[in-house]
């Protein structure tokens, strides 16, 4: 009904002629908020309905990554995106732990690629705007499982001590990791990106799109903050932590994880919140997905 | 009898200590034995090498007999007649050198020089467990000393080699680290403009295109009206498409916007020349040479290069007075300026505030540095100019900054001072002398070299 209604989109950055630029480029098609600082954006998502929310990281007294957590809390519908020039490792980090950001888009940007970004995010807000009742699709499956993905045995050793020990299943490739997700529910990843010296985030990207509502978490010592980027982008990564990680903080996150995955299937319309960039490799997308086909379907007659 | 130098080697098993290695295994004599049996045992050929002879009662030395002493006696009128037959008990050295096997060589060494006369005359008896074993040489242990003492010195110039190209490796990675964390403040302070700068383009580009399709729909309209042929509706059609053009065109109000887009774009560019002039000033490699500086553009300058780490710990106030130019190497002062800037922004937990002053004091210019900070206990202050101090995180700090900076500021022939109280802050106090010009020479050596 409220088909003329323009989306509400607010951007916060320090540096006044951004704004300037940023408001000119999406008037025309959004009703467009912004601040120069983190405490008048958290004031606007306290007060109005805003579909997406696109904040600077480095900026005096409040950080993006703070902006971002504040959203997070106040205004939970509302999409949140980084926009910045500077990517040092404690940011990107922080915007995916704390900020559960959907996209973590770099300065300068490609005005169109921005665009269809914010265009993006704000169709899902308005999609998850007017579908907030909990709506329980199909059999919840409270034991889905708990995929460790990983050579050395210490992550999946701290699962086996604690009560979600029988949900626990351990995958020394990416190929068993698969046969696993073939063969029954999985609700949660839990990897390293760099897997016997190869880098498998472009697959992460892959498997969230093949199954939306999987949640990945990703524990490494690898600082590569491009990657960690494309994580955001491309596979909507959970958690990231650091590698050797600590029993408690993994444990926490493995329980919010779960969690989330919950969330995600009791409601599904959450699920776009978290779409991934398609990925450009078509390649590696028909591999993974016959590979999945390939062990999914000899089970089928079986059951049948 | 059987007495002679060199028993078989079987009956005197080496073993792995250095001194056994060292041991001859002598045949001892008796106390009893002839003088002359004893100088025909050092003509033979076995006892060639050796000093003098071990004689031994029940397995424990009681003396030695040397060529020498055998020499002196020779040497006298009729000394073969004379005393050729006596026993040797009556010539021999009643306290040789007497070194247990299992003593090192050092000590050994130590013990022989320490009773060691010249011309060297008497070698040394090996015992163990005060029992005779052998005779060891003088000159071959101190060989093995030689030895030992060159392998140590190479071994230590080999471990002063290391350390210092480690401290070299650290102050290069200090120098790495920092550089790495300017680069990436840098990127963020051009990429800010950029950002802009280049949208404010695709917003011009895009007004542009619709630019013509004004100008195109109000061609055709004009080309409509001119044609007495074209038919009404025809007419009708080429004003109403113009209409709407110029007035989707209107709306969107960026003609008004333009000026503002263009003013922006070109604040931006000249954003971003100031930087990578800047950041010249600060390659070392470009100018550590003296020049005259104001030092208040270097402090303009540090600002900028550390507006990224500072800006969002603390606010900066400057009270810049109008001071004379001072010789100086201005990227070195930079250099310092920027790491006392950003001490003062670590410091600082939340939001704080950091004031320059700059100003001339006598014959020199004052730069203060003040932040409200944590500030410093007494014992952390006076160590703060060491090389490798900090109370930084491994990782966080080098504890280079203040170190290199002490030694530019003292270069450059002026000082740092530090006040600072514990959780209210800290001042930096830069004096630099106003120096004139036929100073400069020997200052531009030093700060050169
Ligand atoms: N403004 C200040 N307030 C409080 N303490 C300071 C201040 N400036 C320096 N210090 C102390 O002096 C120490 C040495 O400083 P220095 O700049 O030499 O090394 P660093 O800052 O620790 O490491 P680096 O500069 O290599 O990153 C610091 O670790 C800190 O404890
Ligand atoms: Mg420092």
């Amino acid at each position: 009904m409220n088909t003329i209604t323009k989306p509400t989109i607010l951007f916060v950055d320090d540096e006044e002629r951004i704004l300037r630029s940023l408001v000119m480029a999406f008037r025309a098609h959004y009703r467009v908020l912004s601040a120069t600082e983190g405490h008048q954006a958290l004031e606007m998502l306290a007060n109005e309905d805003i579909d997406v929310l696109i904040s600077d990281q480095r900026m005096p007294r409040m950080s993006g990554v703070e902006v971002l957590r504040g959203a997070r809390d106040i205004s939970p519908a509302t999409m949140r995106i980084l926009l910045t020039g500077y990517s040092d490792l404690a940011g990107i980090v922080g915007s995916i732990n704390d900020g559960e950001i959907f996209r973590y888009v770099q300065k300068p940007w490609r005005l169109e690629e921005l665009r269809d970004t914010i265009a993006e995010a704000a169709a899902v807000a308005q999609s998850s705007r007017s579908n907030t009742v909990a709506t329980a699709v199909g059999v919840i499956p409270a034991h889905a499982a708990i995929i460790v993905l990983d050579r050395s045995p210490e992550l999946a050793m701290v699962l086996k001590d604690s009560p979600l020990a029988s949900r626990v299943r351990r995958a020394h490739t990416l190929e068993q990791a698969m046969t696993v997700m073939a063969s029954e529910p999985v609700a949660l990843l839990i990897t390293d990106i760099s897997l016997n010296g190869e880098d498998i985030s472009p697959s992460l990207g892959v498997l969230k799109q093949q199954q939306p509502d999987l949640v990945t978490v990703v524990v490494t010592a690898f600082q590569d903050t491009g990657h960690l980027i494309r994580l955001i982008n491309q596979a909507q990564v959970y958690r990231v932590l650091p590698r050797p990680t600590g029993r408690n903080m993994f444990l926490r996150s493995v329980e919010s994880a779960l969690k989330h995955h919950d969330l995600l299937k009791k409601r599904p319309a959450m699920l776009r919140r978290h779409s991934v960039e398609k990925s450009r490799d078509e390649s590696l997308v028909s591999r993974i997905r016959n590979y999945l086909d390939r062990v999914r379907d000899p089970a089928a007659p079986v059951q049948g | 009898m059987e007495s002679g130098c060199r028993a078989p080697s079987e009956a005197f098993p080496m073993s792995h200590l250095p001194l056994a290695r060292l041991t001859i295994p002598v045949h001892p004599l008796t106390p009893s034995i002839p003088v002359s049996t004893v100088a025909d045992l050092f003509l033979s050929d076995r006892c060639r090498d050796l000093l003098c002879l071990p004689i031994v009662r029940d397995g424990h030395l009681v003396g030695t007999i040397s060529r020498y002493t055998i020499m002196r006696i020779f040497l006298q009128h009729f000394g073969r007649e004379l005393y050729g037959q006596k026993p040797v008990e009556r010539f021999m050295n009643k306290s040789p050198i007497q070194i247990e096997q299992s003593m090192d060589v050092e000590e050994a060494s130590l013990l022989v020089r320490s009773t060691l006369t010249l011309p060297i005359t008497e070698d040394f008896a090996i015992t163990e467990k005060g029992r005779y074993v052998g005779m060891g040489v003088v000159l071959s242990l101190l060989e093995v000393m030689e030895h030992k003492i060159a392998h140590r010195s190479e071994a230590l110039a080999r471990a002063n080699h290391q350390l210092k190209s480690s401290q070299a490796q650290l102050v290069q990675s200090e120098k790495m680290a920092s550089l790495g964390q300017m680069v990436a403040g840098v990127a963020h302070e051009i990429n800010t403009p950029l950002g802009y700068v280049r949208n404010n383009l695709e917003l011009a580009l895009d007004f542009m295109e619709r630019t013509r399709g004004v100008i195109d729909s109000t061609d055709h309209l004009i080309e409509t009206l001119l044609n007495p042929a074209s038919p009404e509706s025809q007419t009708h059609l080429a004003l109403e498409s113009a209409a709407t053009e110029i007035s989707s065109h209107q709306q969107d109000a960026v003609l008004d916007d333009m000026r503002t887009l263009f003013d922006d774009s070109l604040h931006g560019l000249q954003q971003i020349t100031d930087l990578v002039a800047d950041l010249r000033n600060f390659s070392r490699v470009d100018k550590s040479r003296m020049e005259s500086a104001n030092l208040n553009d270097c402090i303009e300058s540090a600002l900028n290069i550390g507006r990224n780490v500072i800006k969002h710990k603390a606010d900066v106030e400057k009270y810049l007075a109008d001071i004379p130019f001072v010789e100086c190497s201005a990227s070195q002062i930079n250099q310092v300026l920027l790491n006392i800037l950003t001490n003062a922004a670590q410091a600082i937990k939340g939001h704080g505030l950091i004031s320059i002053y700059s100003g001339v004091e006598d014959d020199q210019v004052l730069i203060r540095i003040c932040d409200n900070g944590c500030g410093m206990p007494e014992t952390v202050k006076n160590r703060i100019f060491d090389p490798f101090f900090t109370t930084k995180p491994v990782g966080e700090g080098t504890g280079l900054g203040l170190a290199i900076s002490f030694q530019i500021i003292e270069q450059h022939g002026g000082r740092i001072e530090v006040l600072s109280r514990e959780n209210e802050g800290t001042e930096f106090r830069i004096y630099m002398p106003l120096r004139k010009a036929e100073e400069l020479d020997t200052s531009q050596r030093q700060a050169t070299a």
